[in-house]
């Protein structure tokens, strides 16, 4: 905590810069740490959504059960993700703002993005909790679709894991979080 | 162009409360070795330390970058320990 505190002293005027734009869709970034916990080895999701170019909802958390596998670690996340970018999708269509296309998640897990198309490894996925495979009832549906993305341009890797600071620092940069202009 | 959303005044009542202000700044929110688990003492004042990660929460409404630490503390809302 006290290296929050103290982080915080070095970035008081940082804030989130919101810039305009004439791009209106979302699009999403989930990832996950595979059994980062030591005690439990319970994996931690993060997801980050997106309006235009925008960062607008993001959140970590410790996933509720364990894993077998980086690719259902991955899977979950996938699925909070996934719940996150419907319910704004819904909410933008009450705005009336209609987007053409359905929105992309970002997934940098290739088993995963198969997963969402189709269920494959079945053998290593068949305990895979029923309500996680509403991500591919979604995908059928055609409300979201999901890419694969390098691990490398994954922006939700940061809510994932503790990262080195040149990496944090580029992250926080894509995140639009700045110092003020300076006057 | 664009606008700028942030918490500088709330970021700064927190350093105050906490007596951090003047305190030297890091360049990362958490550090890359994994926390030490059992063998610490429980930190003293658990109300105190509710009270800032309490606090913390609302500030990850304009800091995605600390999003993940605040999250990291939370966890160890139960039994703080005098490493967190």
């Amino acid at each position: 905590m006290k290296c929050i505190l103290r982080y915080l002293r070095g970035t008081t005027s940082h804030g989130l810069h919101i810039t305009r734009s004439s791009f209106f869709a979302l699009h999403g970034f989930t990832d996950a740490d595979w059994a980062g916990c030591v005690e439990d080895r319970k994996s931690t999701s993060g997801y980050l959504v997106f309006f235009g170019q925008t960062p607008i909802s993001w959140k970590s958390g410790k996933q509720r059960t364990v894993s077998r596998s980086s690719t259902e670690a991955k899977y979950k996340a996938l699925a909070d993700g996934t719940a996150e970018v419907i319910w704004l999708q819904y909410l933008l269509t009450d705005l009336q703002i209609l987007s053409a296309s359905a929105p992309i998640i970002w997934c940098d897990n290739l088993g995963a993005t198969y997963l969402s198309a189709n269920l494959v490894f079945h053998a290593r996925t068949k305990h895979v909790e029923v309500d996680y495979h509403f991500v591919r009832d979604r995908v059928a549906k055609k409300e979201i679709q999901i890419r694969f993305i390098s691990s490398r341009d994954q922006l939700a890797d940061v809510f994932t894991k503790p990262l080195p600071t040149s990496s944090f620092t580029a992250f926080r940069f894509k995140l639009w979080v700045d110092p003020p202009p300076s006057a | 162009m664009g606008l700028m959303l942030r918490q500088h005044k709330y970021t700064l009542d927190i350093l105050t409360r906490t007596s951090m202000l003047s305190c030297k700044p890091v360049d990362t929110r958490i550090s890359t070795s994994k926390a030490t688990i059992l063998p610490n003492p429980l930190f003293s004042n658990a109300t105190r330390f509710h009270q800032i990660v309490g606090a913390l929460q609302y500030l990850t409404f304009t800091r995605p970058d600390i999003c993940f630490a605040v999250n990291k503390v939370c966890q160890f809302m139960h039994a703080p320990i005098d490493s967190h």
